[in-house]
């Protein structure tokens, strides 16, 4: 269809199927959690988990609040919030309303099935990098989600 | 004397035209939700919360229109493409014409599902797509439709195809792919798993975004061609190699947002890696840079269009440094959360994808008038909406650069929680201002194309 006379460097289809093997082979770690799988099964919703995450998706809690580092700005990141608030304080805010987050008057079971939506989350490990101890800054961080080698 | 338009004309500019205004009005509908939300940052929130125009719905509603936009823009200089080289053929051509008015139709009903469902606030809870999947297969069918005219037109030997085909071409497959791959947590393996599903969410997201930045900058390199009339880049070794880095980080980089969740440090390391791939890309941007002098001397023939390359390419710098910056995994650990993430991610959709395909539809439009021999605006005419968008860019993304970082350090000094309390007193004035500005030189700029679209005569 293209009257132009070059053609395309014959390097480049072999590069190209490089560039998809890798594609393919990224998707096979991520699916798999290959080679361990034990970090991607560490935390496993159960049902009343299960229905707490249908009710996160229902209100579109991700609009404003991140569960590690994925979601909206507005809110703080919940991934570890069940370490940072009591229950007493997790079913005052589903109910009532925060500075801006609006009052949902969540019945008591949903708030329950969030709670332990959170819980669950909880197990999954840190939502935002702690700095070591002495408040030094992380330069020895790695891409292995540990901090110091811990 | 006016130009005698023929019936392929016509038809062509029927269909061109309805892509591109359907995606200036996703513009209009992106930044309009943008200024919307970006008020929920300031103290004047009440009064959305009042008028029962939830967050919840403005941030979906926004980040559906500015993908959509991006598409249907970058869709539209595709068709431009495809149309002229079915030309000759005019059973293919009329195969081509019905097929994509058929795509339009379907696309049109999923936009309005989709949005509609937004409004009626019917939500699945996830980041891009938000919507019930039924209006995914919707949206599927219409990629389908589209693959189909694609390869018509240009077949499948791509030995003497140019870049830009070959980029089109690979987004073509990493859409499809990738667009399914982001319903996985329909299957209970990645819904009932969390971090199972947030790592395949992060790749499939990251690839659908790869997937618009491959016809963005396949479009660029076609009007750049256009434009200069020299298709020698578009088959250079370094156009190909470029290609190749950039769909290798389509492909894998995706976890240099995940570096700190427990996942197979395989995929960490490709994607820290290949992200680092991205300094070559970097070092021929800042050489083109000192080549944009000789962009600059196409101005008087294509005002609007070369403006927009020429700030594409700046931002385009700008874009990479802080990329690879934040790649960084100690970096990244100290920006993780801030809103330097949504700097990154709006000064690229911003910055590059809409400044190329503005540049892009600036060139279609520009067409369109010189068929209807309606006169071209000059460069003190248009120059002064670029102008504002780009100074209202600059505000907002140095805005939410220097918050992110002063909420990463107080992270670490004071181990605070990143959200809008700890904010400084003037980031949502700011944030409003550049926010204002880049709905108000968007504003101008595309209701004079809209105008003159439209003109018939």
């Amino acid at each position: 269809m293209n009257n132009h006379k070059q053609t395309v460097p014959q390097w480049v289809v072999w590069i190209f199927s490089f560039n998809v093997l890798c594609f393919f082979t990224q998707g096979f770690l991520v699916y798999s959690d290959f080679p361990t799988p034990e970090m991607g099964t560490k935390a496993q919703l159960n049902e009343l988990a299960y229905q707490g995450l249908n009710i996160w998706r229902r209100e579109n809690c991700q609009a404003c609040h991140k569960i590690h580092g994925f979601g909206g700005f507005l809110g703080p990141d919940l991934t570890n919030v069940t370490q940072r608030l009591s229950e007493n304080s997790l079913h005052y805010r589903l109910d009532q309303r925060g500075y801006l987050m609006p009052a949902f008057h969540l019945p008591q079971p949903e708030r329950l099935a969030v709670i332990e939506y959170l819980k669950i989350i909880n197990q999954t490990g840190q939502g935002t990098v702690k700095p070591v101890e002495g408040g030094e800054l992380p330069w020895y961080i790695y891409p292995t989600g540990k901090i110091n080698g811990q | 004397m006016a130009n005698k338009i023929t019936s392929f004309e016509a038809e062509t500019t029927k269909i061109v035209s309805t892509f591109i205004i359907s995606a200036l009005v996703l513009l209009l509908l992106t930044v309009g939700s943008g200024l919307l939300g970006s008020i929920y940052y300031s103290k004047y929130f009440p009064i959305l919360s009042s008028l029962g125009i939830p967050f919840q719905t403005l941030r979906p509603f926004h980040t559906v229109a500015a993908v959509t936009w991006i598409y249907m823009g970058g869709l539209a200089v595709v068709f431009s493409f495809l149309f002229s080289q079915s030309k000759q053929d005019h059973l293919k051509q009329n195969a081509i014409f019905r097929r994509t008015k058929l795509q339009l139709k379907i696309w049109l009903l999923a936009g309005i599902l989709a949005f509609g469902s937004l409004i009626f606030q019917f939500y699945t809870g996830r980041e891009y797509i938000v919507f019930h999947p039924i209006i995914s297969i919707l949206i599927l069918w219409g990629w389908i439709l589209y693959a189909r005219s694609f390869f018509q037109v240009v077949g499948f030997n791509l030995k003497k195809q140019p870049v830009y085909i070959w980029m089109w071409m690979t987004s073509i497959f990493l859409f499809i792919y990738s667009f399914v791959e982001a319903h996985a947590y329909l299957l209970s393996y990645f819904e009932t798993y969390p971090l199972r599903d947030i790592a395949v969410q992060w790749k499939s997201y990251g690839a659908l975004v790869g997937s618009f930045n491959l016809i963005v900058y396949g479009s660029l390199i076609y009007v750049a061609s256009r434009l200069t009339k020299e298709m020698d880049y578009a088959y250079s070794n370094t156009a190909f190699f470029l290609f190749f880095i950039g769909t290798l980080n389509s492909f894998t980089n995706f976890a240099h947002h995940t570096y700190h969740i427990p996942q197979s440090l395989w995929v960490k390391w490709i994607a820290f890696s290949i992200s680092m791939l991205e300094i070559i890309i970097l070092f021929k941007v800042l050489l083109d840079m000192f080549g944009l002098k000789k962009m600059w001397q196409l101005k008087e023939r294509f005002p609007q269009t070369t403006l927009l390359l020429l700030l594409t390419t700046i931002w385009t710098a700008l874009q990479l440094i802080l990329s690879l910056l934040i790649s960084v995994p100690p970096l990244n650990s100290f920006v993780h959360g801030t809103l330097i993430v949504l700097a990154h991610s709006m000064g690229t959709t911003i910055g590059i994808d809409t400044m190329a395909v503005l540049a892009g539809i600036a060139l279609l439009v520009q067409q369109h008038r010189k068929m209807l021999n309606i006169p071209q605006p000059s460069l003190s005419q248009t120059g002064l909406p670029i102008a504002i968008f780009n100074i209202g860019l600059l505000i907002l993304w140095l805005n939410l650069i220097y918050e992110g970082l002063r909420t990463g350090v107080m992270l670490f000094d004071n181990q605070v929680i990143p959200s809008i309390l700890i904010f400084s007193k003037y980031f949502s004035t700011l944030f409003l201002m550049g926010g204002g500005m880049i709905l108000l030189g968007i504003f101008w700029i595309v209701i004079s194309w809209i105008w003159s679209t439209c003109n018939k005569r």
